[in-house]
């Protein structure tokens, strides 16, 4: 019985690690040899000769590289705390269990189901300064602030770019705290109400330290798809004002189907997909450590 | 000598003239210069194209190239902005599965590794492409004197303008740029209209490059020079950009918006009675005076105008085609080739263009020079053929070469940061200095 | 008897000022959407509220050129075949990599999520040609696999952590009874996680439901999807807005219907994720 359970594991693994590595072995083995190779579309439509780590000692001295980085950090974190911090807030205000919140909860898919390219080109749309309605109402709410161009501003146009993964992803988000926040028990609470702790207290004291495993899980997941995400950069900002909001995977984008150097593009995301997987691994070991049982 | 001998004998007469007659009788039947006798039949051909509303009225009569040939094509139509990818997923797997490819004139250079070189077949049917096309759209299909593709799409630049707006504030349609700040002025004190919707924003396809190339070309300027190293940042370049961009930031006479728009933005400025010039492809005429695309007010007083220059200086526009090109791995490149002269014809061209039975296809454009100058052409566009005809004349493309792409992306950023108040000459020098690198790592 | 205080009427106060925001934030993009599908392109580009609607956008996209309706049911299957695929397997990898300690196993977790971090661009064309060497280009089936390989490592994470939550000794019991691991987690461990499968489910559906790139670059003809023919309405001449937006409506409609069907299971699953 003993030694029939150390293969359990693996039976039940076995599915999903045959499926995963049958799809992603072949391109990404392909790309990352493709990575040390000189393949420039515009000399040939095949790969030609190994020049070692040449292009990843471009990446170093590349400033677009660089920038590319900055702006990925920068929209990163914008867009993880601001969606979790409005994920949660949306959440709480959602907790109780009444007819209009129930009615609420049902529409907080609808934001996360719009296809990110959509995404960028409603909002680049609604903040243009002759006829979009978000600029309008903002022009309105905020008169001093009416001569702003929204997307021409590098700030703001990065600001504008997390809002439309925001706006997507917190009510999701939201979702899942009000799972999380349901299961909570609710006895600690209650005792330290009658221990005098006010509203907040109640709150950063005892519910948010529960939250935490569920803050954390989510924040990883939520911190791969901000590092991915692309199409609202080609429809909402195109990258700019100037390189404002050019991301890393659109700039290795531009390098690979614009400027057409494959090997360059390959070796750039090979430098992303090692950062990333020490940071995963980091995070993974450091602050889930807790959960495991 | 009997009645059957005499049968016989006028058969064989007949039969024999018919031999002698036959093949040249056919062959001048055989319209657009086509391959008598189907020598092609039954060939499939795949032809990868945008889903512009040319290419779907090109698809729509494709049934009579078939007809004449016995080939047969199919369409695949795809995203415009997905294009280039589509063509080098197709290119890289070399598997010939796509027999021809359009594409965007700039990035011609860059595929000649995919694209068949078409010099041999125009010889062989003696086509001198300079007889059917103004010399920017043979540019645009050419790299290093080969030619790679014939376009069935292009477009010139023009200044169109709200006529009604500039009779309120009592201005002259502009011939210079001074005079287009002046108008702008005026119009904006006397009718509250922005003068012109500009687009220096950063996109996906340099399209801020558009009207900074006339501004840069008018002014005596160039992007290279000789030796193919960056010439913008020289003092006559700094100037022209700094002129390009002070419509906005000096003169304010162009809208807000500008700073971020593209192309179709600032041409919906206009569209919605928000500004009241803008200098853009001569396609948005079509959409302008469109009553369910354009506010009624606009689409009733558009008029064109050829694109302002510097005073005392020469008028300098740009052109852009969308060429078709044989695939280099294509198995069916003599039928390919067949095709491409039927869809390059003029008479295509001109029945789509009066076909205007599909109100979808107003923006169809005329390429050969026949029709450019066509009466029955001109009549339906109220002479915009004409003029666009006398803009192609000045018009040149962007530097054909493989690094363009990247070089243009370099600059795009450089204008928008200047749009965006960043100094000219900082932001030129340094899109120069990666310009250079560019070429350099190229080889230049 | 408790006494309603200060501190819980500015909370209260505050909630309400939060539903309306929320409200405002959420709702008001989309409505604008919904109501530019009912213009005309000349009004889709102001900020006309009152206009004559028309319904010409949405039987336009199902005309020529769009022809929306084969790109429909092409989304549909290849979304649903992810899922049915994707979540059983994910459930049995999840439940081991929960209940199982070995060496390694980080690593592996993190391995199998990091698949995820290659930007898509530098394999799509490896990904071509692995495709048209078995043949299966422009086929339904090569969507599927491809999905798979993104739906899989998160629905893999989403549902470890609902069984993470499911406390141990439940099994435990199970298992001294005589059933073997198979049998306690189809009976035991399945029923009781099933609204966080459910939310997974979703996940994985949203997320191949939107695939963009790869659908392009894979498909001609027979297997085109919803978000391609969504991409097609930004032409060469700019973009349709108004046809857009009712394709936009097209592509919620599913997820409508989703959220219907399986609300009680999605509010209930998420509540079930966090029992720690």
């Amino acid at each position: 019985m003993h030694s029939r359970e150390k293969y359990v594991k693996w039976v039940l693994m076995a599915p999903a690690l045959l499926i995963l590595i049958g799809t992603t072995l072949y391109p990404f083995l392909y790309s990352f040899i493709t990575s040390f190779r000189f393949w420039r579309l515009t000399r040939s439509p095949v790969p030609k000769g190994f020049v070692g780590l040449d292009n990843y000692i471009r990446a170093f001295t590349d400033a677009g590289f660089w920038n590319s980085v900055w702006v990925t950090i920068f929209f990163t974190i914008v867009s993880v705390v601001l969606s979790m911090l409005i994920g949660l807030a949306i959440a709480l205000i959602l907790e109780r269990a009444t007819k209009l919140n129930t009615f609420m909860k049902s529409l907080l898919i609808f934001p996360f189901a719009m296809a990110p390219a959509l995404k960028g080109f409603s909002w680049r749309f609604m903040l243009n300064p002759d006829y979009g309605i978000l600029d309008a109402i903002l022009d309105f709410c905020l008169p001093f602030m009416s001569d702003v161009v929204w997307l021409g501003e590098p700030y703001w146009a990065v600001f504008w770019l997390a809002m439309t993964e925001i706006w997507g992803w917190a009510p999701y988000i939201a979702l899942v705290f009000i799972g999380a926040l349901g299961a909570l028990p609710k006895e600690t609470q209650n005792a330290a109400k009658v221990d005098g702790a006010n509203t907040f207290q109640v709150f950063w004291y005892i519910t948010l330290p529960q939250l935490m495993p569920i803050i954390i899980m989510v924040g990883l997941l939520k911190t791969i798809f901000s590092v991915k995400m692309f199409d609202q950069v080609v429809t909402l900002t195109g990258g700019g004002p100037g390189r404002a909001t050019e991301t890393l995977n659109y700039y290795v984008y531009n390098q690979g189907f614009k400027f057409y150097d494959m090997g360059y593009a390959s070796a750039l995301a090979y430098i992303l997909v090692t950062t990333m997987f020490i940071f995963a691994f980091v995070y993974v070991r450091f602050l889930m450590k807790g959960e495991q049982k | 000598m009997n009645a059957k001998k005499l049968v016989g004998l006028s058969i064989g007469v007949v039969f024999l003239l018919g031999l002698l007659m036959g093949p040249s009788a056919l062959a001048a039947d055989m319209p657009y210069g086509l391959k008598a006798g189907m020598p092609y039949k039954g060939t499939k051909l795949t032809f990868l194209v945008h889903n512009a509303a040319q290419s779907q009225a090109q698809a729509k009569r494709v049934g009579e190239f078939t007809e004449l040939t016995g080939i047969e094509v199919e369409f695949l139509m795809v995203p415009y902005p997905s294009l280039r990818e589509k063509i080098t997923a197709d290119a890289v797997a070399g598997t010939g599965a796509i027999d021809l490819y359009c594409f965007l004139d700039g990035w011609g250079p860059s595929m000649t590794g995919f694209l068949t070189p078409l010099n041999d077949f125009l010889k062989r049917d003696g086509i001198d492409l300079s007889e059917k096309l103004p010399p920017a759209y043979i540019k645009g299909g050419t790299y290093d004197g080969t030619t790679f593709g014939i376009p069935t799409r292009g477009h010139p630049q023009l200044l169109l303008y709200r006529k009604d707006l500039f009779e309120q504030a009592g201005v002259a349609v502009p011939k210079t740029w001074k005079e287009l700040i002046a108008a702008g002025k005026a119009i904006k004190e006397k009718t509250g209209r922005d003068g012109i919707a500009m687009y220096y924003g950063k996109g996906n396809a340099a399209q801020n490059l558009f009207l900074w190339n006339a501004f840069l070309k008018s002014g005596g300027a160039s992007i290279f020079d000789d030796k193919m190293m960056p010439a913008f940042n020289s003092p006559a370049g700094i100037e022209a950009t700094q002129y390009y961009v002070d419509l906005l930031l000096k003169y304010g006479v162009a809208s807000p918006g500008s700073k971020f728009f593209k192309e179709y933005e600032a041409s919906q400025a206009v569209a919605q009675d928000k500004a009241a010039m803008v200098i853009v492809w001569w396609w948005h005429f079509g959409v302008l005076t469109n009553p369910e695309k354009a506010q009624a007010v606009v689409a009733e007083n558009m008029g064109f105008a050829p694109v302002p220059a510097w005073e005392g200086k020469g008028q300098a526009t740009l052109a852009l085609s969308m060429p078709v090109g044989i695939n280099q791995a294509s198995k069916n490149k003599e039928a390919a080739w067949e095709f491409l002269k039927w869809l390059t014809n003029p008479d295509l061209e001109k029945a789509n263009f009066l076909d205007k039975s599909d109100p979808k296809t107003r923006t169809i454009v005329v390429v050969q020079k026949k029709n450019l100058v066509d009466p029955e052409i001109n009549k339906v566009s109220n002479g915009m053929h004409k003029a666009a005809a006398a803009s192609l004349e000045v018009s040149d493309t962007f530097p054909m070469l493989p690094e363009w792409p990247e070089v243009a992306a370099a600059i795009e950023v450089a204008i928008s940061n200047i749009a965006g108040g960043a100094d000219t000459k900082t932001e030129m020098d340094k899109a120069a200095k990666e310009v250079t690198a560019i070429m350099k790592r190229s080889g230049y | 008897m408790a006494a309603i205080t200060r501190d819980e009427k500015f909370w209260e106060g505050m909630r309400r000022l939060g539903f309306a925001a929320t409200f405002l934030f959420m709702v008001f993009p989309i409505f604008w959407m919904v109501l530019t599908s009912f213009k005309v392109a000349r009004d889709a580009y102001s900020t006309k509220i009152f206009f004559a609607p028309t319904l010409h956008n949405f039987i336009s996209i199902f005309q020529d050129p769009y022809n929306f309706g084969p790109l429909l049911l092409n989304s549909l299957i290849v979304s649903f075949a992810t899922v049915a695929i994707a979540i059983p397997a994910a459930t049995c990898a999840a439940y081991a990599f929960s209940r199982y300690q070995f060496q390694g196993k980080n690593a592996l977790m993190v391995a199998v999520l990091s698949s995820q971090f290659v930007p898509p661009v530098v394999v799509v064309l490896p990904f071509f040609i692995l495709f048209k060497n078995l043949h299966l280009l422009d086929t339904r089936l090569a969507l599927v696999i491809l999905n798979l390989s993104f739906v899989l490592p998160f629905a893999v994470w989403m549902v470890k952590g609902f069984i993470d939550a499911l406390p141990s000794d439940i099994e435990a019991a199970a298992v001294v009874d005589g059933c073997n691991r198979f049998q306690v987690l189809r009976h035991i461990t399945l029923p009781l996680i099933m609204p966080g499968v459910v939310t997974s489910a979703v996940f994985g559906f949203i997320q191949s439901w939107n695939e963009f790139l790869f659908a392009l670059i894979l498909t001609n003809q027979k297997a085109v999807t919803l978000t391609v023919g969504l991409m097609g309405l930004h032409t060469d001449k700019g973009i349709l807005w108004e046809h857009m937006a009712a394709a936009s409506m097209l592509i919620m409609v599913p997820i409508f219907a989703i959220s219907l069907t399986i609300r009680e299971y999605f509010i209930e699953g998420l509540t079930m994720g966090a029992v720690k």
